[in-house]
């Protein structure tokens, strides 16, 4: 990670200013004024609660289970906490003007918790919102880690220990000699204390049932604010440190820039956009490759006996099968193109900044570029590691780079799929047999969309096992970047690939049936002939809608269909999803037609 | 595959005399260079990232000269190389073939691009010669600054 303020700093500062404040007071202090600061605290813990009360009590689980111990935590420190706050709330008074008297001492420390607790609390809302109806709303590639429950149990499980810690303070306040004020602030400490002390015993309750995994909360800390670093190239004088903390935040871009267009409904890609990131992902994780050969190497060096250069050499492996099926991506992709309103070309965006930033921490040559040319001499490894503490920190680069392929695989296969079924991707007309058209681009046959959605899927694949190989190590070995594993495992995104469809939904009005495909696979482009495919496809379909419909229509040994099930097969068949005809209708060939290659 | 004379493409395009053959020719020679990177996109080489970047160049050259105007459609069906017998085997030499045959592009579509009026083929040809310029500065090196 880089060096930028995340939550953990401002709880950390936070919990030092609330502990241990409770001493007897140095002259002047007033209790009534501590009491106010106090006070402000537990409104921004109880703000704290409110979410989370409400994003436990209406997420995914509560219904399969609404009475867990952590809703029931959620839930009572929202209570608890406001309880806190309205007996610490003085009572009116029109000589009370609290707000303008400078605090002093214990009362300056809260004050100084209060503020950075809520600017913590600005901070995670700068990844997630909450929209009217109480919906979190995702600003950024964050929100998915933010908003999981485990997460979201570690940020109860904080906020009930700083209560504790304010109840601590309290009492001790309450009890110590010297305060200047009326007895009534004393006792509103006091039962303010027992109410902020509730929560940490939910908690311990709620954590025996469920326990915070302890890299949970580790994740919760290392959450930054939203900023981004701004865009920066590598320089000559840039040295490995550098070129590891440049390497990290453009990955930190470009994650983020694929989490945004995965999130836009216009698809954004172009051609250019594509041919670009799937150039520069491959020598991307060519680099990535070359890197952890590096490591394995220094690896072997200081631990002669362990297994650790062995784990980073099958993590070298892992990216260099990344690396084919990048290449894979590359080489499918010069074969489509995109149907786009501006065909204008591009400049590389920041995968290639990437690519260069790998390539600068790769090659000696401190003005490498990606147009650089022939042959680059590597670095030797002792350069890229010279010490112990150098390796994890390599591991880190790497694996927010491999983390980040990942993440574009997943976009692009997404917009991807929205252009084929808007019938955007095109083939050259010379590479389909038999294309008699005057176009020199047509509509790709379903054979093509089918590869290239395989290569993205092989891709996304490849760069997901080699993140999760890096991600092993950086646990392994302690680097910053081991908090990405865990953000990815409390997202869910770390299986996406498993369940990702291999084909898009053939249901769209304008998707082809198998006749129409086969047709078009040809390179026919007559009109004439794909309107008699497209009638022919769509009457097979209605002669199997009407065979389900037909009662008694079974013809085989199989158990009659119980009448509901009737609708449900219609419905199946209409919705086809993955299914085609052919299959419904049983095994035939429908040989894939030679396909010329240009 | 098929190896291609990269050499015979080379002279196809010099040879070229009007617009539409010289934008036959080029079409065919960047699916010829298309093809032959394509052959050495070998990581073990250390002219990988070069043959990578050189390789998607050459279709986007094509692409770009598929959507010129005055292109001969259908193109003909010429069978490379016409019975010269194979191409560059290793890839430095690749490398040495491919750079000739980009600059030999370059210059013919830098010039095409300059004589001829229509606009469709005037952005065609130039934006395949900044295609086969890349080409070229990449397998030599020439672009590294």
């Amino acid at each position: 990670m880089t060096s930028e303020a995340t939550f953990g700093d401002f709880l950390d500062d936070a919990r030092r200013q609330v502990t241990g404040t409770g001493r007897a007071p140095a002259g002047g202090e007033d209790l009534r004024d501590t009491t106010q600061s106090i006070r402000r605290v537990v409104v921004v813990l109880g703000r704290y609660t409110r979410d989370l009360a409400a994003a436990l009590g209406t997420g995914p689980r509560q219904s399969r289970d609404p009475e867990s111990p952590w809703q029931q935590a959620a839930a009572a420190a929202h209570r608890e906490l406001n309880q806190a706050a309205r007996y610490l709330t003085p009572p009116v008074s029109p000589k009370l003007n609290l707000g303008t008297r400078p605090s002093a001492g214990t009362a300056r420390k809260m004050d100084s918790a209060a503020v950075m607790l809520q600017a913590g609390r600005e901070l995670l809302d700068t990844h997630v919102g909450t929209a009217a109806d109480g919906t979190p709303i995702h600003r950024t590639e964050w929100a998915p880690a933010l908003t999981s429950h485990p997460v979201r149990q570690a940020l109860l499980a904080e906020v009930a220990e700083l209560a504790a810690r304010v109840a601590a303070t309290s009492d001790q306040i309450a009890s110590a000699p010297g305060w200047r004020g009326a007895p009534g602030p004393r006792r509103a400490l006091r039962e303010a204390g027992h109410c902020l002390r509730i929560p940490a015993e939910f908690v311990q309750a709620a954590s025996q049932h469920e326990p915070v995994p302890a890299a949970q909360r580790e994740l919760l800390r290392a959450v930054p604010a939203s900023a981004l670093p701004p865009r920066r190239l590598p320089g000559p004088r840039h040295d490995i440190a550098g070129l590891r903390e440049g390497t990290i935040a453009t990955a930190q871009r470009v994650r983020r820039s694929a989490w945004r267009t995965a999130t836009q409904t216009a698809p954004a890609i172009t051609t250019d956009s594509l041919r670009h990131n799937a150039d520069a992902s491959t020598l991307t994780s060519h680099h990535c490759e070359l890197l952890l050969r590096a490591a394995a190497e220094r690896a072997a060096a200081h631990f002669p006996a362990s297994d650790a250069s062995q784990e980073i050499t099958r993590a070298a492996d892992a990216a260099g099968r990344a690396r084919a099926s990048w290449l894979a991506v590359a080489r499918t992709l010069r074969r489509i193109t995109i149907e786009t309103p501006d065909n204008t070309p591009q400049p590389p965006g920041e995968t290639s900044h990437l690519a260069l930033w790998t390539g600068r921490l790769t090659y000696t040559d401190p003005s490498w570029t990606l147009v650089s040319g022939p042959a680059h001499q590597t670095r030797p490894p002792r350069m890229l590691a010279r010490s112990l503490t150098d390796i994890p920190l390599l591991i880190s680069a790497v694996h927010h780079t491999l983390d980040c392929l990942e993440a574009n695989a997943g976009a692009e296969h997404d917009q991807l799929q929205a252009a084929a079924r808007a019938g955007r991707i095109l083939v050259p007309a010379l590479s389909l047999p038999r294309a008699e058209t005057c176009d020199p681009f047509i509509v790709a046959p379903q054979s093509r969309v089918t590869d290239l959605l395989g290569v993205y899927r092989t891709a996304g694949q490849a760069s997901a096992h080699a993140a999760t190989a890096a991600g092993s190590i950086a646990r392994w070995v302690g680097a910053p970047s081991r908090v990405l594993a865990t953000a990815r495992a409390a997202a869910g995104t770390d299986n996406r690939w498993r369940s990702a469809p291999r084909r898009i939904a053939r249901n769209g009005a304008d998707w082809p049936g198998p006749l129409e495909t086969s047709v078009r696979d040809l390179g026919v482009t007559s009109p004439w002939l794909l309107q008699r495919a497209i009638a022919l496809d769509r009457a097979n379909a209605q002669l199997i809608m009407d065979a389900v419909a037909e009662p008694g229509a079974r013809r085989d040994g199989s158990p009659a269909q119980k009448p509901s099930g009737s609708a449900a097969t219609v419905a199946a068949v209409r919705a086809a999803d993955d299914c085609d005809l052919a299959q419904l209708l049983g095994p035939t060939a429908r040989p894939e037609p030679p396909e010329r290659e240009p | 595959m098929v190896m291609t004379s990269i050499g015979w493409q080379a002279q196809r395009v010099r040879a070229a005399a009007a617009l539409p053959e010289m934008l036959e020719s080029a079409r065919q020679a960047f699916e010829c260079m298309l093809a032959e990177a394509e052959t050495h996109e070998d990581p073990a080489t250390p002219l990988f990232p070069a043959f990578v970047l050189a390789a998607t160049a050459a279709a986007n050259g094509r692409d770009a000269v598929l959507l010129a105007p005055s292109l001969p459609w259908p193109p003909r069906d010429t069978l490379p190389g016409e019975g010269q017998a194979g191409g560059p085997g290793e890839p430095a030499q690749a490398a040495r073939a491919l750079a000739s045959l980009s600059h030999a592009l370059v210059c013919r579509l830098e010039t095409a691009a300059g004589l001829t009026a229509r606009s469709g083929d005037k952005d065609a040809c130039r934006y395949a010669a900044g295609r086969a310029r890349a080409i070229y500065d990449l397998l030599t090196g020439a672009g590294d600054d």
